[in-house]
């Protein structure tokens, strides 16, 4: 169903990087649970598939702005401008400034705000499944509240596209709809 | 045993080179330029700020060593000096410099991107390595290897004219006019394309030990020193067998191609 919050807790890291490697395509099969409903969730964002990273996925050679426009100007860099602005629009909307990320190498944040810039990243891309790395373990409550209202605000821009959350634990998990 | 090793070893190389010439495209892309023009900083820079010393310094001996040695007169030194600084030194020695200062550095680089998940996260972003980071890196190695030696080759013939005015009784517009009367047309082809293979073969090597394609999944240390390894002997192996294919000789002329 489109617009819909999944949840889905792995055993393992390699489990977690099969399914990954599934959703993204880059692995045509998956022989894991829940393949049915994985296989439905892939086929249903057609490719358009963008993952936020538990540790935001920022490259060391580039700055952390840079690394949150690194898929747009790969994919479509004719699109540059618009994603500049839209990523001014997504920082203003959770009240931070580029400022803070620009010039910063990825290593030199902290997690919060790794993940954050590889949030900004993945909804760049505008994908039509959104998946969430972990991104709620190992963050204080209220780092925890800043990653939920960066999904309120995916899910009021993109009322119709669908999250999937991926965990390895059961501790603090959102609380989106558990996967069948 | 070793030789199906070294035959899937240059598949794999030829597979490589095959993808990253169908993909030069891929070069009008802004963040693809970016990363071209960052290794091309890293590998042509750095490197040329190693060698004016080094350059100069190699003209100077040949000259020397020609001039006290061989008791030469002025056009016999500026032919060695072209023989060797032309057409052999220069282009290995820009190379060695390049694989020890830049290839050392991104075999180093791209391991650690392995180790700390860029790579994974690259795919998983839809961003192809081959892409973003292979085409770049093979095209800034060779074209950096390239300007590396010519500059070099200008260093040493210089250093090396300017020396022999010095140590000989002849003035620097009679050595210059010696050296484009000796130099061929064919000496700066030969150069070109031995420095742009030698450039080519380091850049195969870095990216594949550096990367781990191909399953060769190692730690960073032992990436970089397989990449340094593996860059000398294929360079030295290149050299043998285009000295050969050309000259007819190798090994200066120990071994003779059959008449």
């Amino acid at each position: 169903m489109k617009g819909t919050r999944l949840r889905l807790t792995v055993p393992t890291r390699p489990a977690r990087d099969a399914v990954l490697a599934f959703l993204t395509g880059l692995e045509a099969s998956y022989g894991g649970p829940f393949a049915g409903a994985l296989t439905e969730l892939r086929d249903a964002a057609e490719s358009n598939v963008a993952i936020a990273f538990e540790d935001g996925g920022l490259l060391q050679s580039l700055d952390a702005w840079q690394n949150t426009l690194l898929p747009v100007a790969y994919h479509a860099a004719h699109e540059v401008d618009v994603a500049v602005r839209r990523a001014h629009a997504i920082f203003a909307a959770l009240g931070r400034r580029p400022a803070e990320f620009i010039g910063r190498p990825g290593n030199s944040l902290s997690l919060y705000d790794r993940r954050f810039a590889g949030f900004v990243r993945a909804m760049l891309v505008e994908p039509e499944l959104l998946v969430l790395d972990r991104l709620f373990e190992e963050l204080g409550r209220d780092e925890r509240q800043g990653i939920a209202a960066c999904i309120d605000l995916f899910g009021s821009r993109y009322p119709l596209r669908r999250v999937l959350y991926l965990g390895l634990s059961e501790v603090n998990l959102p609380e989106f709809e558990v996967m069948q | 045993m070793a030789a199906g090793v070294a035959y899937a070893g240059v598949k794999g190389y030829g597979g490589l080179l095959w993808d990253v010439l169908g993909r030069l495209s891929v070069l009008k892309r802004d963040p693809v330029r970016d990363v071209l023009v960052r290794q091309m900083r890293t590998a042509g820079m750095a490197t040329l700020s190693a060698m004016v010393v080094r350059a100069a310094g190699i003209g100077t001996l040949i000259i020397a060593y020609t001039t006290y040695v061989l008791a030469a007169d002025a056009a016999f030194a500026v032919r060695i000096l072209i023989w060797a600084v032309l057409r052999e030194i220069g282009p290995l020695f820009a190379v060695i410099l390049l694989t020890v200062r830049s290839g050392t550095a991104m075999a180093a680089e791209f391991a650690l991107m392995r180790e700390r998940g860029e790579l994974q996260a690259l795919r998983l972003s839809g961003i192809s390595l081959l892409d973003y980071i292979i085409v770049p890196t093979i095209v800034a190695m060779t074209v950096s290897n390239l300007a590396i030696t010519v500059y070099f080759q200008f260093l040493a013939v210089g250093g090396g004219i300017l020396v022999s005015a010095l140590l000989m009784d002849v003035s620097i517009a009679e050595l210059v006019e010696h050296f484009f009367a000796l130099a061929s047309v064919w000496d700066l082809v030969y150069t070109v394309i031995k420095s742009l293979a030698f450039g080519l073969l380091v850049g195969l090597v870095v990216c594949i030990h550096g990367l781990g394609i191909g399953g060769r999944q190692t730690t960073m240390p032992e990436a970089v020193s397989r990449a340094v390894m593996q860059s000398i002997v294929a360079v030295l192996t290149f050299n043998a067998v285009f000295a050969y294919l050309v000259f007819g000789v190798l090994f200066f002329g120990i071994v003779k191609a059959p008449a």
